[in-house]
């Protein structure tokens, strides 16, 4: 079995939207929620998202033909490009050559297309200007739109495909392209997920009742994870990217190594056992931490950092409960633990690659990004794990091996294990 | 209205969304009876009945208290609560 590295990253996120400004912002607690007078004026009950502003896709402009740049409307591959030509220069390879690569590939996954750019299509269409439309729609409609997308700029000629497992996404993506790399397959990949900015999309999760209603004053403060008060999740968007490559190939080349997949695993409770369709079947998130950890070789005693799913729900505390009895830690013993939702609200399909980027980010520089907003922790969560281990304040510490888990609806589950390169 | 005049239109609202075989155990269900471990319901549909419940009584529950909604009686004394603030609300008015 090949081992795999990282060597290169890239990141649209609410609160930076390349890999120095996400990574100052992280590192500091910067926040990337902002209040939409649009999400107001639909009657939404929610009125924060996190989305990257300040992001412009003028910068892709270089990479594409006039044609495709100027008919590039879904938010969901703008950013999926920006995040993948950044990993891909960062880990020192060439945008656009002549050849295509057979032993490179992509798996980079969303839970559905930009719907903003549907809702366009179906006007025309209900407007009976459909032959108006142009060409190039169903490329960027189609649920392998950002995989196709980076795989024709980058001439990937390995295996190129979408996975799509709701807010497991980005973390499945990035299991399943290094297990590519594992089993000989491919050499290198590119890793990663996106999300568009769609408003269709937050109003259906603020019509289940799961988006928090009680800060639209406050922005940034409305993500709220661990939290005694949290009420609901924030919905946020953009794009997280990851290069991955064959150890020896990558030491061979002398690239940087950011981090070592150690090894992962991915899962589904069968929405059986306490799991349905929107909740995680906290069995099957057991078995899922704990197979990670067996097929990483790494003992529960060695993780430094918990990178969680910690959403702002109530399911917080099960999630906590969850972590405790995969890891056999619990009280004073129980790891750090943080998420990456506080600063940027939850990146639905986005989340797990953004979050991956963020705790490799972490382990390569030698600090714990401070969860906000966790002023009084949940007294539940404090039952079960000692209030030291939820990190509130920017901190430097050098950690060797971080554990980051995401779940999705469907009962499905996702859990990755980065160790830290030691030259 | 009543207490147990709410508590029969929630059975109603709760039949809707329960397998045929679970039924009957609308008839023997308590005010401790938990809606998911005693019902066998889908706790997402538990939301969708507080939706329900807030159109048909005009009043609003939180999110944060929907998810501690377990039981029939904490159901009932949400509803409860709500209809009387509700009703002292509009007699200040």
């Amino acid at each position: 079995m090949n081992r795999v590295a990282v060597t290169g990253l890239g990141v649209v996120a609410p609160n930076g939207i390349n890999i120095p400004s996400f990574t100052q912002a992280i590192r500091s607690g910067t926040s990337g929620l902002h209040y939409l007078q649009d999400l107001k004026d639909h009657a939404m009950g929610c009125c924060v998202a996190g989305v990257p502003l300040e992001f412009d896709a003028g910068v892709l402009r270089k990479y594409l033909s006039p044609g495709v740049f100027n008919s590039l409307r879904s938010s969901n591959i703008q950013y999926a490009l920006a995040a993948a030509t950044e990993a891909w220069e960062d880990a020192r390879l060439p945008v656009g050559g002549t050849d295509s690569l057979p032993d490179t590939g992509c798996i980079f996954g969303n839970s559905v297309c930009d719907v903003d750019h549907m809702r366009y299509a179906i006007d025309l269409f209900e407007k009976l200007e459909v032959q108006r439309l142009g060409v190039r729609h169903i490329e960027q409609l189609m649920s392998s739109g950002a995989s196709a997308y980076i795989g024709g700029l980058l001439g990937l000629g390995n295996q190129v495909s979408a996975n799509s497992s709701a807010c497991s996404t980005g973390t499945e993506a990035v299991i399943l392209a290094a297990e590519r790399i594992r089993s000989g397959q491919a050499t290198r990949m590119v890793a990663g997920s996106c999300e568009a900015s769609s408003r269709y999309i937050w109003a259906v999760f603020d019509a289940m009742r799961v988006l928090n209603r009680n800060h639209n004053d406050q922005p940034q403060a409305a993500s709220r994870p661990l939290s005694a008060d949290s009420a609901g999740f924030i919905p946020g968007s953009g794009a997280g990217a990851l290069v991955l490559e064959e150890w020896e190939h990558a030491l061979a080349r002398g690239a940087t190594i950011y981090a070592e997949i150690a090894g992962g695993f991915v899962n589904s409770g069968g929405q059986r056992a306490g799991g349905t369709m929107t909740a995680p079947s906290s069995v099957a998130v057991t078995r899922c931490i704990g197979s990670a950890l067996e097929l990483a070789g790494v003992r529960a005693g060695e993780i430094d950092l918990v990178c969680g799913h910690l959403t702002g729900t109530f399911a917080d505390k099960t999630e906590i409960a969850n972590w405790c009895a995969a890891l056999g830690r619990s009280g004073e013993d129980f790891p750090a633990i943080n998420t990456l939702k506080s600063l940027t609200g939850h990146c639905i399909s986005a989340a797990g690659s953004i979050e991956s980027v963020a705790a490799i980010l972490q382990l390569h520089h030698g600090f714990i990004q401070p969860n906000r907003n966790c002023e009084t922790i949940h007294p539940e969560i404090t039952g079960m794990i000692s209030a030291g281990s939820i990190i509130r304040e920017p901190v430097d510490r050098e950690i060797h091996t971080v554990v980051k888990a995401n779940f999705g609806f469907g009962d499905v589950n996702s859990c990755i294990i980065f160790k830290k390169y030691k030259p | 209205m009543t207490r147990e005049e709410i508590l029969e239109e929630l059975k109603s609202m709760m039949r809707e969304y329960m397998r045929e075989e679970d039924r009957p155990l609308l008839d023997t269900m308590t005010e401790k009876t938990q809606f998911v471990t005693d019902l066998n319901m889908d706790s997402i549909d538990l939301v969708d009945i507080v939706i329900k419940a807030e159109n048909r009584y005009g009043i609003e529950i939180k999110n944060e208290t929907i998810g501690k909604l377990n039981t029939v009686g904490a159901c009932l004394d949400v509803i409860e609560q709500r209809l009387k603030e509700k009703e002292s609300a509009g007699s200040a008015t």
